[in-house]
């Protein structure tokens, strides 16, 4: 009787946590698009750990889905998102500080010329 | 008063024992001690925060990792797994970090911006520069030709002296040609008489090597300069200029040259080669001057070389152009 209710409790509570989370799609694609995204602006180059961890979350999310493990998919594509967004974020200041040092370079030279 | 009431307080716990005291402190540490990854995702925001290049540049990035941080505190709060306040301590900072690199890219793009005005702006200078040199090796090789001139006795010198003048302006104008370094050609006291502006024809075998010249390169900018010496009132002589100036203008348009090339400037007496101070100083004053501007991408009619939209490089970069005097 009293395993019973446990068991009953616990099927009920199972079945509350999949209805209440629905497959996380959107997420998933968003975190799609945004390794995808850092991968362009050569996050391969600049900033390679947190591109690779936002891979690695994102393969986590999708198999996730797959599996209809949705409370799993959500929080593997909003760790993918955060770590592709840092990617995306690193390899854009990397390529701003390349152009600096181009430009600098430039200038100086051009200055050293005039002089 | 703090610290009375500080004692007073010592004073009744003491009594109640120690172990209860202990108990107190374990209980109250299981329910609030927030765990190191909270702490550690405060302490980065708080850092982030706290700068100036951040807060500034990127608050959006930074407004967006406060709501993680809070997110960790609402798990926390409800009691939630160790691992999933990991999880969201993870995201917090990695928001921190984004606003981190978001704020220095905005610092360096503006920096990258500054950099590009000035850069056009040492250009520009440089360019000023190489106009003023070949003018300079205009005036020595008007002053050395003049100097022949007065020296020579005979036709055969003078027209020996000519012909080094012409050979001087040829090796110019190869240079030019070449690596599109800019020119300036003098047409001095020969070419006009005082107060005169209708061209001698001694001046006309320079002018038709310039005629050709600036057919060859269309895409070349000049101007053309007249000058005065100081005999006669200013506004008289800044006329004058002006016909001068347009006199080397018409014949050039005679020889063919596209007359919306030929820019006419006239500046008196304003600006003298040399001290006006005798007869033959006056004669090196009035002369005219057409300056060939330097090579330029930018300056093309129709632009097939260079793609819109690029920088401006052009043949003119900084190649070295010392040519042997």
């Amino acid at each position: 009787m009293r395993r019973g209710t446990v068991l009953a409790v616990a099927l009920a509570a199972f079945a509350l946590a999949c209805a209440s989370t629905p497959p996380p799609r959107g997420a998933v694609a968003r975190a799609e698009q945004s390794v995808a995204r850092a991968e362009q602006e050569g996050a391969n180059q600049h900033a390679p750990l947190p591109l690779r961890k936002a891979q690695d979350e994102l393969e986590k999310a999708q198999r996730a889905l797959r599996e209809e493990r949705n409370e799993d998919a959500l929080r593997a594509a909003e760790l993918a998102q955060a770590q592709a967004d840092l990617a995306l974020a690193s390899a854009q200041r990397a390529r701003a500080q390349d152009l600096v040092e181009e430009l600098s370079q430039t200038v100086g030279a051009l200055e050293e010329e005039t002089r | 008063m703090r610290s009375r009431r500080n004692a007073t307080r010592t004073a009744r716990v003491a009594p109640g024992g120690l172990i209860g005291a202990l108990l107190l402190a374990l209980g109250v540490g299981c329910a609030s001690t927030p765990p190191p990854a909270l702490q550690q995702a405060r302490a980065r925001y708080a850092d982030a925060a706290a700068d100036p290049v951040v807060s500034s540049n990127a608050s959006v990035e930074l407004y967006e990792a406060e709501q993680a941080v809070s997110r960790v505190e609402r798990a926390f709060e409800r009691d939630a797994e160790e691992r999933e306040i990991e999880r969201l301590a993870e995201i917090a900072e990695l928001r921190v970090a984004t606003a981190e690199q978001v704020a220095q890219r905005r610092s360096l793009e503006q920096r990258a911006e500054e950099l590009g005005s000035r850069r056009v702006d040492v250009r520009l200078e440089a360019r000023e520069q190489r106009i003023e040199e070949a003018r300079t090796r205009a005036r020595e090789q008007a002053a050395r030709a003049q100097a022949e001139a007065e020296r020579a006795d005979t036709a055969t010198e003078r027209a020996t002296a000519a012909e080094q003048r012409l050979s001087e302006l040829e090796r110019d104008l190869e240079a030019a040609a070449n690596q599109g370094t800019p020119v300036v050609v003098t047409l001095d006291d020969v070419l006009f008489a005082f107060g005169r502006a209708d061209l001698q024809p001694g001046s006309q075998r320079t002018l038709d090597r310039v005629a050709e010249f600036l057919k060859a390169h269309p895409e070349r900018a000049i101007s053309i300069e007249g000058h005065t010496d100081d005999v006669g009132s200013d506004a008289a002589n800044q006329q004058l200029s002006e016909r001068r100036a347009r006199a080397v203008s018409d014949y050039l348009r005679s020889r063919g040259v596209d007359a919306n090339r030929l820019e006419t400037v006239g500046y008196g007496e304003t600006r003298p080669m040399v001290a006006n101070t005798s007869p033959s100083a006056r004669q090196q004053n009035r002369r005219v001057e057409i300056v060939i501007e330097e090579q330029q991408a930018a300056s093309l009619p129709a632009p097939p070389a260079v793609s819109a939209g690029g920088e401006e490089t052009g043949p003119d970069e900084p190649g070295p152009r010392d040519e042997a005097r």
